[in-house]
Protein backbone atom coordinates (compact mmCIF):
# COMPACT_ATOMS: atom_id res chain seq x y z
CA UNK A 1 0.00 0.00 0.00
CA UNK A 2 3.11 2.35 0.82
CA UNK A 3 4.21 2.24 -2.67
CA UNK A 4 0.81 2.97 -3.69
CA UNK A 5 1.06 5.68 -1.94
CA UNK A 6 4.29 7.23 -2.79
CA UNK A 7 2.90 7.04 -6.54
CA UNK A 8 0.00 8.95 -5.60
CA UNK A 9 1.98 11.46 -4.19
CA UNK A 10 4.43 11.64 -6.61
CA UNK A 11 1.97 12.18 -9.60
CA UNK A 12 -0.05 15.30 -7.07
CA UNK A 13 2.93 16.65 -6.95
CA UNK A 14 3.79 17.03 -10.95
CA UNK A 15 0.36 17.76 -12.52
CA UNK A 16 2.88 19.20 -15.31
CA UNK A 17 2.49 15.83 -16.51
CA UNK A 18 -1.17 15.48 -16.09
CA UNK A 19 -1.52 18.29 -18.20
CA UNK A 20 1.37 17.32 -20.92
CA UNK A 21 -1.16 14.12 -21.61
CA UNK A 22 -4.32 15.84 -21.84
CA UNK A 23 -2.96 18.78 -24.35
CA UNK A 24 -1.34 16.46 -25.95
CA UNK A 25 -4.44 14.63 -26.80
CA UNK A 26 -6.86 17.70 -27.17
CA UNK A 27 -4.36 19.40 -29.44
CA UNK A 28 -3.60 16.03 -31.44
CA UNK A 29 -7.34 15.68 -31.81
CA UNK A 30 -7.76 19.20 -32.85
CA UNK A 31 -5.64 18.47 -36.07
CA UNK A 32 -7.98 16.01 -37.57
CA UNK A 33 -10.75 18.59 -38.58
CA UNK A 34 -8.08 20.92 -40.06
CA UNK A 35 -6.29 17.88 -41.74
CA UNK A 36 -9.59 16.05 -42.91
CA UNK A 37 -12.51 17.80 -42.62
CA UNK A 38 -14.71 20.13 -40.79
CA UNK A 39 -17.94 18.20 -41.97
CA UNK A 40 -19.34 17.04 -39.07
CA UNK A 41 -20.59 14.06 -40.84
CA UNK A 42 -17.53 12.84 -41.62
CA UNK A 43 -15.97 13.22 -38.46
CA UNK A 44 -18.51 11.44 -36.58
CA UNK A 45 -17.99 8.18 -38.52
CA UNK A 46 -14.29 8.94 -37.93
CA UNK A 47 -14.02 10.15 -33.98
CA UNK A 48 -14.38 6.69 -32.06
CA UNK A 49 -11.34 5.18 -34.29
CA UNK A 50 -9.43 8.58 -33.79
CA UNK A 51 -9.73 9.31 -30.41
CA UNK A 52 -8.67 5.61 -29.54
CA UNK A 53 -5.85 6.06 -31.35
CA UNK A 54 -4.83 9.58 -29.79
CA UNK A 55 -5.08 7.41 -26.13
CA UNK A 56 -2.81 5.30 -27.10
CA UNK A 57 -0.45 7.57 -28.59
CA UNK A 58 -0.64 9.33 -25.02
CA UNK A 59 -0.19 6.09 -23.91
CA UNK A 60 2.88 4.86 -25.52
CA UNK A 61 4.57 8.85 -24.84
CA UNK A 62 3.95 8.94 -20.94
CA UNK A 63 5.09 5.29 -20.98
CA UNK A 64 9.39 6.08 -20.81
CA UNK A 65 8.22 8.82 -17.93
CA UNK A 66 6.83 6.25 -15.87
CA UNK A 67 9.53 4.35 -15.08
CA UNK A 68 12.87 6.86 -16.10
CA UNK A 69 13.07 8.68 -12.84
CA UNK A 70 12.36 5.27 -10.91
CA UNK A 71 15.85 3.78 -13.01
CA UNK A 72 17.88 6.85 -12.83
CA UNK A 73 17.88 7.48 -8.89
CA UNK A 74 18.25 3.66 -8.04
CA UNK A 75 14.76 3.69 -6.47
CA UNK A 76 13.42 0.84 -8.87
CA UNK A 77 16.76 -1.22 -7.51
CA UNK A 78 15.73 -0.68 -4.18
CA UNK A 79 12.22 -1.90 -5.50
CA UNK A 80 13.65 -5.16 -6.94
CA UNK A 81 15.60 -5.71 -3.64
CA UNK A 82 12.96 -4.68 -1.62
CA UNK A 83 10.20 -6.67 0.77
CA UNK A 84 7.19 -5.97 -1.49
CA UNK A 85 6.29 -8.67 -4.16
CA UNK A 86 7.85 -7.31 -7.31
CA UNK A 87 4.98 -8.43 -9.29
CA UNK A 88 3.24 -5.64 -7.09
CA UNK A 89 5.32 -2.90 -7.75
CA UNK A 90 4.91 -3.78 -11.72
CA UNK A 91 1.07 -3.60 -10.90
CA UNK A 92 1.88 -0.20 -8.75
CA UNK A 93 3.64 1.47 -11.59
CA UNK A 94 0.88 0.18 -14.30
CA UNK A 95 -1.79 1.71 -12.29
CA UNK A 96 0.40 5.08 -11.81
CA UNK A 97 0.77 5.08 -14.97
CA UNK A 98 -2.92 4.88 -16.24
CA UNK A 99 -3.77 7.54 -13.11
CA UNK A 100 -1.20 10.05 -14.90
CA UNK A 101 -1.77 9.61 -18.68
CA UNK A 102 -5.01 7.82 -19.45
CA UNK A 103 -7.63 8.90 -16.45
CA UNK A 104 -7.26 12.54 -17.22
CA UNK A 105 -8.26 11.84 -20.76
CA UNK A 106 -10.83 9.64 -20.24
CA UNK A 107 -12.50 12.63 -17.95
CA UNK A 108 -12.41 14.99 -20.76
CA UNK A 109 -13.37 12.69 -23.61
CA UNK A 110 -16.58 14.65 -23.94
CA UNK A 111 -14.67 17.43 -24.96
CA UNK A 112 -12.54 15.13 -27.30
CA UNK A 113 -16.40 13.99 -28.38
CA UNK A 114 -17.54 17.27 -28.93
CA UNK A 115 -14.31 18.49 -31.31
CA UNK A 116 -15.23 15.36 -34.02
CA UNK A 117 -19.52 16.08 -33.44
CA UNK A 118 -20.12 12.83 -31.95
CA UNK A 119 -23.25 11.81 -30.57
CA UNK A 120 -23.99 11.45 -26.70
CA UNK A 121 -24.55 8.05 -27.17
CA UNK A 122 -21.55 6.97 -28.79
CA UNK A 123 -19.79 9.14 -26.54
CA UNK A 124 -21.18 7.24 -23.12
CA UNK A 125 -20.12 4.12 -24.87
CA UNK A 126 -16.50 5.26 -25.98
CA UNK A 127 -16.19 6.11 -22.56
CA UNK A 128 -16.68 2.86 -21.21
CA UNK A 129 -14.79 1.25 -23.69
CA UNK A 130 -11.72 3.14 -22.81
CA UNK A 131 -12.47 2.88 -19.24
CA UNK A 132 -12.20 -1.27 -19.63
CA UNK A 133 -9.59 -1.02 -22.34
CA UNK A 134 -7.03 1.35 -21.31
CA UNK A 135 -5.71 -0.30 -18.30
CA UNK A 136 -4.45 -2.60 -20.89
CA UNK A 137 -2.61 -0.13 -22.55
CA UNK A 138 -1.28 0.86 -18.89
CA UNK A 139 -0.41 -3.04 -18.42
CA UNK A 140 1.54 -3.34 -21.56
CA UNK A 141 3.25 -0.13 -21.64
CA UNK A 142 5.07 -0.53 -18.78
CA UNK A 143 6.51 -3.60 -19.80
CA UNK A 144 7.71 -2.59 -22.95
CA UNK A 145 9.46 0.66 -20.85
CA UNK A 146 11.06 -1.43 -18.90
CA UNK A 147 12.41 -3.63 -21.52
CA UNK A 148 13.51 -0.64 -22.73
CA UNK A 149 14.81 0.78 -19.99
CA UNK A 150 18.52 2.17 -20.18
CA UNK A 151 18.44 1.89 -23.95
CA UNK A 152 18.24 5.63 -25.24
CA UNK A 153 16.13 4.70 -27.60
CA UNK A 154 13.53 7.07 -27.19
CA UNK A 155 9.66 5.89 -28.05
CA UNK A 156 10.12 4.56 -31.69
CA UNK A 157 11.51 1.82 -30.18
CA UNK A 158 8.70 1.34 -27.69
CA UNK A 159 5.96 1.61 -30.66
CA UNK A 160 7.87 -0.76 -32.53
CA UNK A 161 7.90 -3.62 -29.83
CA UNK A 162 4.10 -2.52 -28.71
CA UNK A 163 2.55 -2.32 -31.30
CA UNK A 164 1.70 -5.79 -31.89
CA UNK A 165 0.10 -6.18 -28.60
CA UNK A 166 -2.03 -3.16 -28.36
CA UNK A 167 -4.09 -4.49 -31.66
CA UNK A 168 -6.29 -6.39 -29.52
CA UNK A 169 -7.56 -3.36 -26.89
CA UNK A 170 -7.91 -0.90 -29.71
CA UNK A 171 -10.09 -3.41 -32.04
CA UNK A 172 -12.27 -4.54 -29.30
CA UNK A 173 -12.68 -1.20 -27.81
CA UNK A 174 -13.33 0.77 -30.98
CA UNK A 175 -16.07 -2.23 -31.98
CA UNK A 176 -17.62 -1.89 -28.56
CA UNK A 177 -18.02 1.37 -29.08
CA UNK A 178 -19.18 1.74 -32.60
CA UNK A 179 -21.52 -1.17 -32.21
CA UNK A 180 -22.88 0.87 -28.93
CA UNK A 181 -22.13 -1.42 -26.49
CA UNK A 182 -22.96 -5.24 -28.12
CA UNK A 183 -21.92 -7.55 -25.12
CA UNK A 184 -19.75 -9.01 -27.81
CA UNK A 185 -17.53 -7.23 -27.66
CA UNK A 186 -17.19 -6.01 -23.97
CA UNK A 187 -17.18 -9.13 -22.69
CA UNK A 188 -14.04 -9.67 -24.89
CA UNK A 189 -12.42 -6.72 -23.83
CA UNK A 190 -13.13 -6.97 -20.03
CA UNK A 191 -11.78 -10.88 -20.39
CA UNK A 192 -8.35 -9.32 -21.92
CA UNK A 193 -8.22 -6.86 -19.14
CA UNK A 194 -8.83 -9.83 -16.49
CA UNK A 195 -6.18 -11.90 -18.51
CA UNK A 196 -3.38 -9.22 -18.70
CA UNK A 197 -4.24 -8.65 -15.53
CA UNK A 198 -3.29 -11.27 -13.98
CA UNK A 199 -0.06 -12.53 -16.06
CA UNK A 200 1.52 -9.16 -17.24
CA UNK A 201 2.61 -7.87 -13.74
CA UNK A 202 4.15 -10.59 -13.70
CA UNK A 203 5.76 -10.50 -16.78
CA UNK A 204 7.03 -7.17 -16.39
CA UNK A 205 8.42 -8.02 -12.84
CA UNK A 206 10.73 -10.74 -14.71
CA UNK A 207 12.35 -7.96 -16.83
CA UNK A 208 12.77 -5.79 -14.09
CA UNK A 209 14.87 -8.10 -12.63
CA UNK A 210 16.94 -8.06 -16.00
CA UNK A 211 16.74 -4.63 -16.40
CA UNK A 212 17.89 -3.81 -13.43
CA UNK A 213 20.78 -6.04 -13.99
CA UNK A 214 22.26 -4.31 -17.04
CA UNK B 1 16.64 -37.25 -21.99
CA UNK B 2 18.22 -35.03 -19.58
CA UNK B 3 21.81 -35.95 -20.70
CA UNK B 4 20.70 -36.02 -24.64
CA UNK B 5 19.94 -32.08 -23.12
CA UNK B 6 22.91 -31.14 -21.12
CA UNK B 7 24.80 -32.67 -24.19
CA UNK B 8 22.99 -30.79 -26.99
CA UNK B 9 22.70 -27.45 -24.71
CA UNK B 10 26.53 -27.10 -25.05
CA UNK B 11 28.00 -25.39 -27.75
CA UNK B 12 31.28 -27.41 -28.35
CA UNK B 13 28.71 -30.57 -28.69
CA UNK B 14 25.92 -28.91 -30.48
CA UNK B 15 28.35 -27.22 -33.08
CA UNK B 16 30.10 -30.48 -33.82
CA UNK B 17 26.70 -32.26 -34.17
CA UNK B 18 25.20 -30.02 -36.05
CA UNK B 19 27.96 -30.26 -38.58
CA UNK B 20 27.00 -33.24 -39.72
CA UNK B 21 23.42 -32.31 -40.14
CA UNK B 22 24.09 -30.03 -42.72
CA UNK B 23 24.72 -31.98 -45.70
CA UNK B 24 21.01 -33.88 -45.45
CA UNK B 25 19.48 -30.27 -44.87
CA UNK B 26 21.00 -29.24 -48.19
CA UNK B 27 20.36 -31.82 -50.28
CA UNK B 28 16.73 -31.78 -48.77
CA UNK B 29 16.35 -28.53 -49.63
CA UNK B 30 18.07 -28.78 -53.05
CA UNK B 31 16.39 -31.53 -53.64
CA UNK B 32 12.70 -30.86 -53.20
CA UNK B 33 12.95 -27.02 -53.79
CA UNK B 34 14.01 -27.72 -57.49
CA UNK B 35 11.47 -30.12 -57.93
CA UNK B 36 8.58 -28.09 -56.39
CA UNK B 37 9.15 -25.16 -58.02
CA UNK B 38 9.57 -26.34 -61.98
CA UNK B 39 6.78 -29.07 -61.45
CA UNK B 40 4.25 -26.37 -59.64
CA UNK B 41 5.54 -23.34 -62.07
CA UNK B 42 5.56 -25.67 -65.53
CA UNK B 43 3.55 -28.86 -64.95
CA UNK B 44 0.83 -28.77 -62.83
CA UNK B 45 -2.48 -28.00 -64.13
CA UNK B 46 -3.95 -25.21 -64.57
CA UNK B 47 -6.31 -23.73 -62.36
CA UNK B 48 -9.98 -23.65 -64.17
CA UNK B 49 -10.47 -20.37 -62.35
CA UNK B 50 -8.14 -18.43 -61.98
CA UNK B 51 -5.30 -19.54 -64.78
CA UNK B 52 -2.03 -19.76 -64.41
CA UNK B 53 -1.72 -16.84 -61.95
CA UNK B 54 -2.67 -19.53 -59.21
CA UNK B 55 0.60 -20.84 -59.65
CA UNK B 56 2.27 -18.23 -56.94
CA UNK B 57 0.70 -20.35 -55.00
CA UNK B 58 3.78 -22.73 -54.69
CA UNK B 59 5.84 -19.86 -52.91
CA UNK B 60 3.09 -18.14 -51.15
CA UNK B 61 1.76 -20.97 -49.38
CA UNK B 62 4.66 -22.21 -48.36
CA UNK B 63 5.92 -19.06 -47.09
CA UNK B 64 3.15 -18.46 -45.50
CA UNK B 65 2.99 -21.81 -42.87
CA UNK B 66 6.85 -21.04 -42.48
CA UNK B 67 6.08 -17.75 -40.98
CA UNK B 68 4.05 -18.45 -38.46
CA UNK B 69 5.74 -22.23 -37.37
CA UNK B 70 9.16 -20.19 -37.58
CA UNK B 71 7.86 -17.45 -34.66
CA UNK B 72 7.23 -20.61 -32.87
CA UNK B 73 10.40 -21.96 -33.20
CA UNK B 74 11.63 -18.63 -32.36
CA UNK B 75 9.81 -17.87 -29.28
CA UNK B 76 10.48 -21.85 -28.26
CA UNK B 77 14.01 -20.98 -28.07
CA UNK B 78 13.60 -17.73 -26.41
CA UNK B 79 11.70 -19.95 -23.58
CA UNK B 80 14.46 -22.46 -23.25
CA UNK B 81 17.19 -19.26 -23.34
CA UNK B 82 14.71 -17.64 -20.79
CA UNK B 83 14.24 -21.89 -18.52
CA UNK B 84 17.63 -22.68 -18.10
CA UNK B 85 19.75 -19.85 -19.40
CA UNK B 86 21.25 -22.06 -22.01
CA UNK B 87 23.64 -19.44 -24.21
CA UNK B 88 23.07 -21.59 -27.42
CA UNK B 89 18.97 -21.30 -27.21
CA UNK B 90 19.71 -17.04 -27.11
CA UNK B 91 21.81 -17.59 -29.67
CA UNK B 92 19.20 -20.12 -31.55
CA UNK B 93 16.45 -17.10 -30.82
CA UNK B 94 18.58 -14.12 -32.18
CA UNK B 95 19.59 -16.39 -35.13
CA UNK B 96 15.93 -17.49 -36.42
CA UNK B 97 14.47 -13.99 -35.84
CA UNK B 98 15.89 -12.80 -38.88
CA UNK B 99 14.71 -15.20 -41.00
CA UNK B 100 11.69 -15.49 -39.81
CA UNK B 101 10.99 -11.78 -40.60
CA UNK B 102 12.15 -12.29 -44.25
CA UNK B 103 9.53 -15.17 -44.58
CA UNK B 104 6.97 -13.13 -43.46
CA UNK B 105 7.57 -10.37 -45.67
CA UNK B 106 7.90 -12.93 -48.78
CA UNK B 107 4.69 -14.34 -47.72
CA UNK B 108 2.76 -10.82 -47.68
CA UNK B 109 4.45 -9.84 -50.71
CA UNK B 110 3.80 -13.07 -52.85
CA UNK B 111 0.42 -12.60 -51.52
CA UNK B 112 -0.33 -8.82 -52.50
CA UNK B 113 1.14 -10.32 -56.22
CA UNK B 114 -1.17 -12.52 -56.18
CA UNK B 115 -4.29 -10.40 -54.85
CA UNK B 116 -3.53 -7.66 -58.22
CA UNK B 117 -4.87 -10.67 -60.20
CA UNK B 118 -7.57 -12.12 -58.26
CA UNK B 119 -8.93 -9.56 -56.75
CA UNK B 120 -8.23 -6.55 -58.27
CA UNK B 121 -6.02 -5.04 -55.22
CA UNK B 122 -2.87 -5.69 -53.68
CA UNK B 123 -3.96 -5.17 -50.05
CA UNK B 124 -7.23 -5.38 -48.31
CA UNK B 125 -7.80 -5.29 -44.96
CA UNK B 126 -8.83 -8.98 -44.60
CA UNK B 127 -8.52 -10.83 -41.52
CA UNK B 128 -5.84 -12.89 -42.48
CA UNK B 129 -3.63 -10.32 -44.28
CA UNK B 130 -3.89 -8.39 -41.45
CA UNK B 131 -2.96 -10.47 -38.60
CA UNK B 132 0.41 -11.93 -41.14
CA UNK B 133 1.39 -8.08 -40.87
CA UNK B 134 1.15 -8.02 -37.23
CA UNK B 135 3.39 -11.48 -37.32
CA UNK B 136 5.53 -9.02 -39.31
CA UNK B 137 5.80 -6.17 -36.64
CA UNK B 138 6.45 -8.65 -33.67
CA UNK B 139 9.33 -10.08 -35.63
CA UNK B 140 10.64 -6.48 -36.29
CA UNK B 141 9.91 -5.85 -32.29
CA UNK B 142 12.15 -8.91 -31.67
CA UNK B 143 14.88 -7.69 -33.78
CA UNK B 144 14.71 -3.66 -32.47
CA UNK B 145 15.35 -4.63 -29.08
CA UNK B 146 17.48 -7.33 -29.96
CA UNK B 147 19.22 -4.91 -31.57
CA UNK B 148 19.08 -2.02 -29.15
CA UNK B 149 20.27 -3.90 -26.68
CA UNK B 150 23.82 -4.77 -27.85
CA UNK B 151 25.65 -8.36 -27.64
CA UNK B 152 25.02 -8.82 -23.95
CA UNK B 153 22.95 -11.80 -22.87
CA UNK B 154 20.47 -9.22 -20.62
CA UNK B 155 19.50 -7.95 -24.19
CA UNK B 156 18.85 -11.29 -25.12
CA UNK B 157 17.07 -12.47 -22.26
CA UNK B 158 14.44 -9.31 -22.55
CA UNK B 159 14.12 -9.94 -26.33
CA UNK B 160 12.97 -13.97 -24.84
CA UNK B 161 10.72 -12.18 -22.71
CA UNK B 162 9.08 -10.62 -25.65
CA UNK B 163 8.76 -13.34 -28.12
CA UNK B 164 7.09 -15.59 -25.13
CA UNK B 165 4.63 -12.99 -24.55
CA UNK B 166 4.09 -12.48 -28.07
CA UNK B 167 3.81 -16.09 -28.70
CA UNK B 168 1.27 -15.75 -26.03
CA UNK B 169 -0.83 -13.10 -27.06
CA UNK B 170 -0.56 -14.25 -31.23
CA UNK B 171 -3.76 -16.54 -30.67
CA UNK B 172 -5.55 -13.18 -28.86
CA UNK B 173 -4.51 -10.92 -31.84
CA UNK B 174 -5.05 -13.13 -34.41
CA UNK B 175 -9.05 -13.74 -33.03
CA UNK B 176 -9.57 -10.19 -32.30
CA UNK B 177 -8.60 -9.38 -35.80
CA UNK B 178 -10.64 -11.98 -37.03
CA UNK B 179 -13.59 -10.62 -34.99
CA UNK B 180 -13.43 -7.33 -36.20
CA UNK B 181 -13.28 -8.60 -39.90
CA UNK B 182 -16.15 -11.34 -39.97
CA UNK B 183 -18.92 -9.16 -38.11
CA UNK B 184 -18.55 -6.54 -39.63
CA UNK B 185 -18.04 -6.72 -44.02
CA UNK B 186 -19.72 -9.30 -45.81
CA UNK B 187 -16.76 -11.48 -47.22
CA UNK B 188 -16.70 -10.41 -50.81
CA UNK B 189 -13.67 -13.20 -51.07
CA UNK B 190 -12.07 -15.50 -49.25
CA UNK B 191 -8.99 -17.58 -49.46
CA UNK B 192 -9.60 -20.05 -47.01
CA UNK B 193 -12.33 -21.85 -49.01
CA UNK B 194 -10.64 -23.31 -52.33
CA UNK B 195 -11.87 -26.07 -54.45
CA UNK B 196 -10.45 -29.28 -53.78
CA UNK B 197 -7.16 -29.13 -55.37
CA UNK B 198 -6.59 -32.42 -57.50
CA UNK B 199 -3.03 -34.39 -56.83
CA UNK B 200 -1.19 -33.48 -59.80
CA UNK B 201 -1.51 -29.61 -58.07
CA UNK B 202 -0.81 -30.39 -54.45
CA UNK B 203 2.18 -32.54 -54.45
CA UNK B 204 3.96 -29.87 -55.91
CA UNK B 205 2.93 -27.83 -52.76
CA UNK B 206 3.95 -30.42 -50.33
CA UNK B 207 7.14 -30.74 -52.30
CA UNK B 208 7.60 -27.01 -51.84
CA UNK B 209 6.43 -27.10 -48.13
CA UNK B 210 8.80 -29.79 -46.90
CA UNK B 211 11.18 -27.65 -49.05
CA UNK B 212 11.36 -24.44 -47.59
CA UNK B 213 11.61 -26.22 -44.24
CA UNK B 214 14.74 -27.79 -45.01
CA UNK B 215 15.43 -24.43 -46.38
CA UNK B 216 14.42 -22.87 -42.45
CA UNK B 217 16.54 -25.37 -40.78
CA UNK B 218 19.79 -25.24 -42.92
CA UNK B 219 19.81 -21.56 -43.01
CA UNK B 220 19.00 -21.03 -39.32
CA UNK B 221 22.19 -23.77 -38.72
CA UNK B 222 24.31 -21.86 -40.74
CA UNK B 223 23.51 -18.83 -39.34
CA UNK B 224 23.18 -20.55 -35.20
CA UNK B 225 26.66 -21.99 -36.16
CA UNK B 226 28.39 -18.51 -37.39
CA UNK B 227 26.70 -16.64 -34.64
CA UNK B 228 28.54 -19.53 -32.09
CA UNK B 229 32.07 -19.21 -34.01
CA UNK B 230 31.69 -15.63 -33.21
CA UNK B 231 30.52 -15.62 -29.58
CA UNK B 232 32.99 -18.33 -28.69
CA UNK B 233 35.69 -17.48 -30.76
CA UNK B 234 37.97 -17.16 -27.18
CA UNK B 235 37.42 -20.69 -26.09
CA UNK B 236 39.49 -23.37 -26.57
CA UNK B 237 38.10 -25.52 -29.10
CA UNK B 238 37.61 -23.29 -31.30
CA UNK B 239 41.35 -22.16 -31.30
CA UNK B 240 41.70 -26.22 -31.88
CA UNK B 241 39.18 -27.04 -34.64
CA UNK B 242 40.09 -23.70 -36.44
CA UNK B 243 44.17 -23.49 -35.90
CA UNK B 244 44.97 -23.39 -39.25
CA UNK B 245 43.45 -20.48 -40.49
CA UNK B 246 44.22 -18.75 -37.57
Amino acid sequence: MGLLKRELRLLLRSPAEVVQSLLFGVLVVALFPLAITPDPDVLRQLSVGLIWVVTLLTSLLAADRSLLSDFEDGSLEQMVLGVAPLWWVCLVKSVGHWLTALLPLIVITPLLGMMLAMTSETMLWLMASLLVGTPVLSLFCVLGAMMTLGLNRGGALLLVILMPFLVPPLVLGTQWAMTLGQPFYGYLLAGLLCVSLMTLPFATASVARIAVGR
Amino acid sequence: MWRWFHEWGSPRYFYARSGRLLPYLAGLTLLLIPTGIVWGLLYAPADYQQGHSYRIMYVHVPAAILAQSSYAMMAAAGMVSLIWRLKLADAAMQTAAPIGAWVTAIALITGALWGKPMWGTYWVWDARLTSTLILLFLFAGVLALRQAAGPSQSGGRAAAVLAVVGLINLPIIKFSVDWWFTLHQPASFSVTEKPAMPIEMWAPLLAMVIGVYGWFFWVWLLRLRQEIREREVRSEWIRQRYQNEF
